[in-house]
């Protein structure tokens, strides 16, 4: 196999990369290990940052995310929804940063409005009674999985490739070259490379893995962050605490559900993270004074994410950089045709990767400039919000009503997977993450699969009950009605459909 | 203030099956329920223990294992009686059958796998043919594939075939645009009027075949009819394939029970909580209704609990604790992680609830079902035994009390 450029990873920035060098007219591969936004990306936030938390401590990152914030509500206007946010100030918080923060965001160049308490509950009737200011900022919500989907598939329509189920074991060196990679395809095993010109290393928290098999070093600290995920959409704004950033002081909207985050915890591994109880304690907590009566409402799941932080003297931690940065090995470690994208943020991903894209394009000896400022993703028409009247069952009928996943979606979702592992199923195309929990989408999903002939017989059992077992392995934040709905789905899965595993005997 | 002999807090199967013996003891008794429980989710099918063909064997296994289970109170005797109580009582209008010994069913799930079941509804009682049975789908129908219950029983040596008919033909000819009817209940409601159209679409298609497999959808009150019917008119048994809620043959029990109970001079509130209670001493005297408008005062002599766990919402689970929602009856057994579901309140051979230190908390209330600590119905198979047996013996015990 051969390509111009080798790209690894399928996270935001990997797939960035991939459509800005397509749009160059650069032939381009992208490799990535599991499924796209199987990553951090996959398990971020999902806040396109305003620069409003960052003003105080860091301008220029501040300003970076704005000017971002504002090209991507045009160019991934199907990722993102415009929610705006608000910055609030609690009562007991110490006003003086209120102050440092306006005055801050003034010389930023961020705009922001200060509203009256009363419009502000009236825009958010959830928030505190405790609020004494609130700010009005460009905060966007932004979905990380449909603006991985829509760069790897403008980037697949105009040519490039994507690989998933595929690891990069290690970088192919020859004297002081990169000249490709060896794969593994997971599933099979089954061992082969690909020669390129060039290999970006847009691998996340893992890049410094990548890098070693070159023989370069990559300084990277792993921040651990947690997120809670509400069963309802809570806000209709990003609710952004007022004050130095901690746990748990923000609430993003996300179509049907919220999201509350993050926590902030070194790491020694970007692999596996878990969410701790005391994680989960400490977001309830805090999530509480923002929203009282938040702690009561039903968390759908909670999970962990892995921040790359590049920034080797700081170490890891909220005072550690939140900026980026390209990495030319032949600078760093006189390795040719390698560059490495370690850092930054969801919202910058198309900054780094235009970067990247530049250096790359440099090495090649190519001249066409980035146009990803102004060029709009395709939006992903199969991932359109079902119009409202097919809900009675008129055109494509639903898999699953709370999460209003329609048959068709689903099924194109499905398509565009590499791999119908339960894993793969679960994530890409979004199944069991609305109220229900899988209930009756798990089972739903999988008999259409089979039906569609997507799935066999064995796989269809093997799906279900994997599914199920990834469910019920939310125990921690496991209250109230969530309990209740894991419990109706044990009865389903274990006792009617008996795939608890022990009815291989009979 | 409304005044009875026996207070049942529950409408679940431990609920009724409590209410049903102590009407017949000739007790005045009321069944208070906030909603329906688990009844009208589940499968339908009953269970002792599902650990093996011989549910004794299971059960005696299971005990030794677990010795805080239920089912230590009870005598294998007290459970034969409470569930051939049970049969008794609803057959007519919504029959159970078993096998000698209350030996286990292997009936197939509607994944085309196996399980074992102890009594059966009618309506699921040829599922343990072993003759080549036709798998009926209904097209468009979200909740059942006839096609993947065929493989699967043909993977294991059986002689299964798929066939589809298009819900369409259950319309009875209604224009309503063609739309796929997915829900099913509805499907059920309109079987009942137009099941004769469903037996012409598959005439022909069930020669050779012992039995015919559809979605548990075959009518909801007439559901008799309809089976009945449909094998007369299709020449061979018939029997559903329950998977998700709304459970059909779930329904079909709730409502035959909840007339049994009426028919037996019983009174049946349903659709509102018990929020409170009034305690002296070591006895309560009445319960608070959460009626709208005013709260409802219902007094008794005695007190069944039989509010369900975690599904039923008689256990409350919150973030570091797990409490009974009525008394406030300590949950025992509350671990984080895989036991939660195996909370619940401890009692004596009387079915009285106890304290940590063992002490009874209150004299005339009696735990039943669900509600009770350490055992889980869905790894075990032990769901509705728990529920008939724990149900009857607090209604005996309530009566014993009642006498003194
Ligand atoms: C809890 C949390 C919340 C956050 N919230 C926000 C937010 O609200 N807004 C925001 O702007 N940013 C947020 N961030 C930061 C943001 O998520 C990340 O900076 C960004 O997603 C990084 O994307 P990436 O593509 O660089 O890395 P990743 O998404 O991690 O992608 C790297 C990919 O490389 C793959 N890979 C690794 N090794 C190999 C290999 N050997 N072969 C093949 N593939 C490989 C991985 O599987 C992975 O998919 C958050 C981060 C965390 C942890
Ligand atoms: C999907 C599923 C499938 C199942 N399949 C089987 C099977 O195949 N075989 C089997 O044997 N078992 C099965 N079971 C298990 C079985 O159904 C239950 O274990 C059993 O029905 C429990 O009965 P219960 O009466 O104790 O509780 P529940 O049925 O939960 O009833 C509790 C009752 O108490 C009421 N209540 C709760 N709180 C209050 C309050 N504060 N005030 C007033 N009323 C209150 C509820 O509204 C309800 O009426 C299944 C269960 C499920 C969920």
């Amino acid at each position: 196999m051969k390509t111009a450029v080798l790209v690894i990873g399928g996270g935001a920035t990997g797939a960035g990369i991939l459509w800005d060098l397509t749009l160059r007219g650069i032939d381009a591969l992208l490799v990535e290990q599991r499924e796209l936004a199987y990553g951090t990306t996959g398990r971020c936030h999902g806040l396109l940052h305003s620069g409003g938390r960052y003003v105080v401590r860091d301008r220029s990152v501040a300003r970076e995310c704005y000017r971002e914030n504002q090209i991507l509500r045009r160019v991934a206007a199907a990722a993102v929804e415009e929610t705006g946010g608000f910055f609030v100030h609690l009562e007991g918080d110490a006003p003086v940063y209120a102050e440092r923060w306006a005055e801050a965001a003034t010389s930023a160049g961020i705009p922001f409005r200060e509203i009256d308490l009363s419009e502000a509950h009236r825009l958010e009737p959830l928030l505190s009674r405790n609020v004494r200011r609130v700010f009005l900022v460009p905060d966007a919500s932004i979905d990380p999985f449909d603006l991985v989907m829509i760069n790897a598939q403008g980037a697949i329509r105009r040519g490039a490739k994507v690989l998933t189920g595929v690891r990069v074991e290690k970088l192919l060196v020859e004297g002081r070259r990169v000249r490709g990679a060896v794969l593994k395809d997971i599933e099979t095993g089954e061992i082969y490379s690909v020669n390129a010109e060039v290999v970006v290393n847009a691998a996340g928290p893992w890049a410094g893995q990548v890098a070693a098999t070159a023989g370069s070093h990559l300084q990277l600290a792993y921040g651990k962050g947690t997120l809670l995920v509400y069963s309802q959409r809570l806000c209709d704004h990003v609710i952004n605490r007022l004050r130095p950033p901690g746990d748990g002081d923000i609430l993003v909207p996300a179509k049907t559900v919220s999201l509350l985050g993050t926590t902030d915890l070194p790491a020694l591994t970007p692999d596996n993270p878990e969410p701790t109880g005391d994680e989960i304690k400490a977001l309830l907590d805090r999530g509480e004074e923002l929203i009282p009566g938040l702690a009561g409402r039903r968390v759908l799941r909670s999970f962990a994410g892995v921040r790359p932080i590049y920034d080797p003297g700081e170490g890891a931690g909220r005072g550690a950089s939140r900026g980026f940065a390209v990495v030319d090995h032949e600078e760093a470690d006189g390795i040719h045709g390698f560059c490495s994208v370690v850092g930054g943020k969801l919202t910058t991903y198309r900054l780094m990767a235009e970067q990247a894209a530049d250096l790359v394009a440099a090495k090649l000896g190519v001249s066409e400039r980035c146009r990803t400022k102004d060029t709009c993703l395709p939006a992903l028409t199969t991932l359109a919000p079902v119009p409202p009247d097919s809900i009675e069952g008129k055109s494509a009928p639903l898999v699953c009503e709370c999460e209003l996943l329609d048959k068709e979606t689903f099924l194109q979702a499905v398509r565009r997977l590499a791999r119908l592992t339960p894993e793969a199923l679960l994530r890409g195309a979004r199944l069991a993450h609305g109220p229900c929990q899988g209930t009756t989408c798990i089972y739903r999903g999988a008999l259409l699969l089979y039906r569609e002939k997507l799935l066999s017989y064995a796989g269809c059992r093997e799906f279900m009950r994997r599914a199920f077992r990834a469910r019920q392995r939310r125990g921690e934040a496991l209250q109230g009605d969530q309990a209740r709905q894991l419990e109706l789905a044990r009865g389903i899965y274990l006792q009617n459909l008996q795939l608890g595993g022990g009815d291989d005997e009979l | 203030m409304m005044n009875y002999d026996l207070v049942v807090i529950g409408a679940g199967l431990a609920g009724m099956t409590t209410a049903l013996k102590a009407l017949q003891q000739g007790q005045k008794t009321i069944v208070v329920a906030a909603g329906a429980g688990a009844m009208e989710v589940m499968s339908g099918c009953l269970d002792i223990c599902g650990g093996d063909d011989n549910p004794w064997l299971a059960l005696r296994r299971l005990v030794a294992e677990k010795p805080a289970h239920p089912y230590a109170l009870l005598s294998e005797e007290e459970i034969r009686e409470a569930l051939a109580f049970f049969v008794e009582q609803i057959k007519g209008a919504c029959p159970y059958y078993h096998q000698s010994g209350f030996r286990n069913f292997r009936i197939p799930t509607a994944l085309g796998g196996r399980r074992r079941a102890c009594l059966l509804p009618e309506g699921q009682l040829a599922a343990a043919t072993e003759g080549p049975v036709l798998a009926v789908g209904f097209k468009g129908y979200r909740d059942f594939s006839a096609e993947l219950m065929a493989e699967g029983m043909n993977r294991v040596g059986y002689r299964w075939q798929a066939t589809e008919v298009d819900t369409c033909c259950l319309q009875g000819g209604e224009g309503d645009g063609g739309r796929i009817c997915n829900n099913s209940v509805e499907i059920a409601l309109r079987l009942e009027r137009s099941w004769r159209l469903l037996a012409e679409e598959l005439s022909g298609r069930t020669r050779g075949f012992a039995a015919a497999a559809f979605p548990a959808v075959l009518g909801l009150d007439q559901h008799l009819t309809v089976k009945r019917g449909l094998e007369k008119s299709l020449g061979v048994s018939v029997f559903e394939a329950p998977a998700l809620p709304p459970s059909l043959p779930g329904m079909r029990l709730a409502a035959s029970l909840a007339a049994r109970i009426r028919r037996g001079g019983g009174d049946l509130l349903q659709g509102f909580p018990v929020v409170s209670a009034d305690i002296q001493g070591r006895m309560c005297r009445r319960i608070i209704v959460a009626t709208p408008g005013s709260p409802l005062s219902i007094g008794g002599k005695n007190f069944i609990l039989a509010s369900g766990g975690i599904l039923g919402g008689g256990i409350l689970l919150e973030r570091e604790r797990a409490s009974e929602a009525v008394f406030n009856f300590p949950a025992s057994g509350f671990r984080r992680q895989a036991s939660v579901f195996q909370t619940g309140v401890r009692v004596n051979r009387r079915m009285q609830p106890l304290a940590a230190d063992g002490q009874v908390i209150l004299e005339n209330v009696f735990c039943a079902g669900r509600i009770l600590a350490g055992y889980d119905p869905f790894s075990e198979g032990s769901g509705a035994g728990v529920a008939v047996a724990t149900g009857y013996r607090a209604a005996v015990e309530a009566g014993r009390m009642a006498e003194q």
